[in-house]
């Protein structure tokens, strides 16, 4: 039987390889995805201590740490049976977005989007970021990363740090945003018109490509 | 692909993808960097395969950012793999650099770890307690995973590293900063780490007054006084025994520092260090003359840390002389 083998797989956080075998007639038979990695969050955090978990937890994903920063701060706040407070509800809501427009933004121009804006029949080597610039021309490929900029910017604000933020606390965030650094995110919101209309045109361009949709 | 172009490779072993975000947070100088450099190996951005690297002649790659910890023997093989097709090896972020969170799994053994994660876990139904094996037989063929150790190494614990860019992630900063220094072939003595010769504090803009503190308090249990240095009002800061180059970050947002930057200049030993440091203003503040304490007394004072290795060593257990904890045969 034969084995065709795709290691590692790539342009998505973790690690992971594909086995498919193929039967004497060259069809596909069985296909196995393998994870190559642990690191054992499971163990080393029990006996850490609780007001730590929102800085441990993140480094499960540096792609998406946000998400598991406020997963354990919602935890606390059942540990700790405290309601946050109003502020600081609408402080982690706002990062949590401002998180979502950087996280999707990656996903959609550096992970999964090469597979439908270059497609998936281009060569490997244009299957990528580059590629997608290639395509999309530099004034788009500067309007993605001031984007992604954008919301990693307000994820530093409220959180100290973009990747692997420290604010969370139970009942809380650690810092009231000043009025200077609501200032700097509000005068950044244009954009945001500009992101919509980017992704449309990003839109427009995926499904003008062939094999998008089969 | 020019010939006078760099040739540049990112690989991540035992981490979360952070360090590969804080290269993309270089925001627009990444179109700097394809500028004068084409990637060559990537695999969170690139679909180049592990047999395309195999292939690469020795040196083939001028500069390798390697991120993550050494975990398992794929890692392993990989660092070394690496080594050999590159002529400078960067670890670059604090789990290549000194083990960081991932380490903490060193206060464990294998066997611990997999009774957990595939038996213990609420979220298992796994009454046979089936564990991960690096063959399995199936009837198609044999399929193969790598081999988990019981230890987390870190990257100059597997192979020769010639630069150390620390944080967790790297600071954007200093990435830049290292970007430049390659681009421009004024890169430091080997060995060097990539960031300024201060500590953590010489970046924060709170002040020290040189006081004594005589209760610890847990980052919830108190809101910290503005301007005034976290660790003298009891709240424990690692930034003393911390590398800098990140601004300060986690106190920008009241919050102290735990330490990613891994040791600050001279200082061997990060948590050792800052035991040390913790121990010389660590005290009874009425009694300022106060030199000699009992027992009992020393006791008391200590027995507000809680959790000693995951607050002292958070970032630098397989880095630090206490490498992990003796396994019980």
């Amino acid at each position: 039987m034969k084995e065709l083998v795709i290691d590692p797989i790539t342009r998505l956080e973790g690690h992971g390889n594909v086995s498919i075998f193929l039967n004497d007639n060259g069809e596909v038979e069985n296909a196995y995805l393998k994870v190559p990695e642990l690191r054992g969050f499971e163990k080393f955090c029990i006996g850490r201590k609780a007001e730590l978990m929102p800085q441990l937890t993140t480094r499960i994903c540096g792609v998406c740490p946000v998400a598991h920063h406020f997963a354990a701060v919602k935890a606390l706040d059942v540990a700790f049976h405290v309601e946050p407070t109003s502020a600081a509800k609408k402080l982690r809501e706002l990062m949590y977005s401002a998180y979502y427009i950087y996280d999707h933004t990656l996903h959609f121009y550096y992970l999964g989007g090469p597979d439908f804006i270059v497609g998936p029949d281009a060569p490997p080597e244009k299957r990528n970021i580059l590629g997608v610039i290639e395509k999309v021309g530099m004034p788009i490929a500067k309007e993605v990363i001031k984007h992604r900029a954008f919301g990693q910017k307000i994820t530093e604000i409220i959180g100290g740090k973009a990747t692997h933020p420290v604010c969370g606390l139970p009942g809380g965030i650690s810092k009231p945003l000043s009025e200077e650094n609501r200032q700097q995110i509000e005068t950044q919101l244009p954009v945001l018109t500009l992101l919509s209309l980017r992704s449309k045109s990003s839109m427009t361009l995926c499904l003008a490509t062939p094999n998008t949709l089969s | 692909m020019s010939k006078n172009k760099l040739k540049i490779a990112f690989y991540w072993a035992a981490s979360c993808g952070g360090c590969e975000i804080a290269v993309l947070d270089i925001n627009e100088k990444i179109l700097d960097v394809v500028q004068i450099a084409d990637v060559v190996f990537w695999p969170v951005a690139l679909d180049i395969k592990y047999k395309d690297v195999e292939a690469m002649a020795d040196k083939y790659i001028d500069i390798t950012f390697f991120n993550g910890s050494i975990r398992n023997s794929e890692q392993e093989h990989m660092a070394k793999l690496l080594r050999q097709k590159s002529k400078t090896l960067v670890a670059f972020g604090s789990c290549a650099h000194q083990g960081s969170v991932p380490g903490l799994a060193n206060l464990n053994d294998k066997k611990e770890i997999f009774e957990q994660v595939y038996v213990k876990d609420k979220s298992n139904v796994n009454p046979e307690h089936a564990m991960p094996k690096t063959q399995t037989q199936v009837k198609e063929g044999t399929l193969r995973i790598p081999e988990f150790y019981d230890t987390v190494k870190t990257l100059a614990q597997t192979v020769d590293v010639d630069y150390y860019l620390p944080g967790c992630p790297p600071p954007v900063k200093l990435i830049a900063g290292a970007v430049d220094a390659i681009a421009s072939g004024k890169l430091p003595p080997k060995g060097s780490v990539l960031a300024p010769l201060k500590a953590v504090c010489d970046e924060c803009p709170r002040k020290r007054e040189n006081k004594k503190i005589d209760k610890l308090y847990r980052v919830y249990e108190k809101t910290p006084e503005p301007e005034k240095c976290l660790l003298e009002q009891g709240i424990i800061c690692m930034g003393l025994a911390t590398r800098s180059g990140c601004g300060a970050q986690c106190l920008n947002v009241d919050m102290p520092c735990t330490g990613c930057g891994g040791p600050a200049p001279n200082v061997p030993e990060q948590g050792a260090a800052m035991i040390s440091a913790l121990a010389s203003i660590l005290g009874y503040e009425g009694e300022p003359g106060k030199t000699k304490y009992t027992e009992k007394e020393i006791e008391e004072l200590l027995s507000q840390v809680k959790d000693t290795v995951g607050t002292f060593y958070m970032y630098s257990l397989p880095a630090s002389i206490l490498r992990r904890k003796v396994i019980k045969k």
